[in-house]
């Protein structure tokens, strides 16, 4: 098993219509803007297809994990041994990352991150902002890989203070 | 009898290494941040279960490849 088996899963999920779209997002996409920090679980944020309806149902992610043998621990599933958490955008903050994530590779595989600067806001985003939330945020502030000018007018216009 | 302390000098320069220790970190190959995610997950993993912390059954270093 391999980390690159796990994110080629993520392009099948994609391509086999269960999602229309995801970013990876949370401390494993810092790994690829900054330094890694410790984590156990890989969060991808995610559109559902619209024939989904009106209200998010995560049953077809699930679905598609069992058939692909795919096993589920509470609210992770654990693709390739890695424990996975879909999150179906919840704001249009998260709409917006999701669209702009930056496309990467990994060895042979393409994957989508949620940009660093939708990545901070994320983070400082209503009830979300815990310590270690802020923390994190706060060292990809310093990172000075971050558009300033497009993180200010980000904050401004989901009006999220920095 | 006061303790010899360190010169702002020394300090400044102990905060620049460590500042260009970070910055050599953020430019490593993915391959390679990947491959200390998975050291750090382990230190982690062996302090928090060393302290008795409550870890959910997921909560564990990964076994894979980087």
């Amino acid at each position: 098993m391999s980390f690159e088996r796990a994110l080629g899963a993520l392009n099948e999920l994609k391509r086999d219509e269960v999602v229309s779209e995801y970013a990876i997002a949370g401390a494993l996409a810092l790994l690829f803007w900054i330094e890694p920090v410790a984590t156990y679980d890989l969060d991808v944020l995610v559109f559902l297809p619209e024939a989904s309806g009106p209200i998010v149902s995560l049953a077809p992610i699930y679905r598609w994990a069992e058939r692909h043998g795919y096993r589920t621990d509470k609210e992770h599933i654990i693709v390739e041994s890695l424990p996975v958490q879909f999150v179906p955008a919840h704001s249009a903050l998260a709409d917006e990352a999701i669209e702009t994530a930056a496309e990467l590779s990994y060895g042979n595989t393409r994957t989508r991150v949620v940009r660093p600067e939708y990545l901070i806001l994320l983070y400082l985003e209503g009830s979300a902002a815990t310590l270690k939330r802020r923390e994190r945020a706060a060292a990809l502030r310093e990172s000075g890989k971050i558009d300033d000018a497009l993180l200010h007018a980000l904050a401004q216009r989901f009006k999220i203070r920095l | 009898m006061s303790r010899a302390r360190p010169t702002p000098e020394l300090l400044a320069s102990l905060r620049d290494g460590k500042g260009e220790l970070h910055a050599a970190q953020r430019e490593l190959p993915l391959r390679e941040k990947v491959r200390q995610l998975l050291e750090l997950q382990k230190i982690d993993y062996a302090i928090r279960s060393a302290r008795g912390d409550a870890l959910e059954p997921w909560q564990k270093p990964w076994e894979i490849e980087p």
